[in-house]
């Protein structure tokens, strides 16, 4: 079985930058936060990619701290072989 | 001349429905740009969507019986809760119209046909809307569309 490393993909000192999971733990994310129209409210979508070895599925629901703003993991997406997952992501 | 009954209408129902206590001044008619939460929430929209007209005479100009379709959307974002928000703002919104309306010193009657709930776990917080139609009868002269008779 292959392994992959994911170190280079999040790497900080390209797209990602680092995030405190859980209260403790220091994670490397891909941050995003585009602009979304949600039933006609003007907003933006905050979502994460992480390593789904940093983020485990019993992470929905726990905070996930990001330049300064706490969010609260709302939904844990497995991308392709499930080795990367993209975090929905809701503000407190 | 007066405005259009349609518009006379839609100005009563803003007026009628602004300052209630959860979306305050935040009263918006025919809104096309989306809602600014710093600004904007919770708020209400106000459409006059579509009007079914029938002559009820046979002589011009035509009495016309209008049945206009108003929508009036109670828009919220909250982290919790977001549900009895709107569920709040349609309670203040049904007892605001329960009378009717009054244009020209003619009271309006309003029906209520019922309601669509939208809910949305994307973006950076929970937000929803609640959506109430109404329906109202308006007669005029075919020739005189901004009198109310």
């Amino acid at each position: 079985m292959m392994t992959e490393d994911l170190t280079s993909f999040f790497d900080t000192g390209d797209f990602a930058i680092a995030a405190t999971y859980d209260g403790t733990a220091t994670v490397n994310i891909i941050f995003d936060n585009a602009y979304i129209d949600a039933v006609g409210i003007s907003s933006v979508n905050p979502v994460a990619y992480a390593r789904a070895s940093d983020i485990p599925a019993a992470g929905v629901g726990k905070n996930l701290v990001v330049s300064g703003i706490t969010y609260v993991i709302r939904n844990r997406e497995p991308q392709d072989d499930g080795a990367v997952v993209l975090l929905q992501l809701e503000k407190q | 001349m007066a405005n259009h009954v349609r518009r006379q209408l839609r100005e009563a129902i803003a007026s009628a429905v602004t300052g209630l206590t959860t979306t305050g001044a935040r009263v918006f008619q025919s809104r096309v740009y989306p809602l600014q939460p710093a600004t904007d929430l919770p708020g209400l929209r106000i459409f006059t969507t579509d009007e079914q007209a029938v002559p009820d005479t046979i002589h011009a100009p035509a009495l016309i019986d209008r049945t206009v379709q108003v929508r009036i959307e109670g828009v919220a974002q909250a982290n919790s809760d977001l549900d009895d928000t709107l569920d709040l703002i349609a309670k203040e919104v049904e007892i605001a119209l329960a009378s009717g309306v009054t244009i020209s010193g003619k009271g309006i009657p309003l029906t209520y046909l019922g309601c669509e709930i939208t809910l949305n776990g994307e973006g950076e917080k929970p937000t929803g809307s609640i959506a109430l139609s109404y329906e109202a009868r308006l007669f005029n002269l075919a020739n005189a569309p901004d009198v109310l008779l």
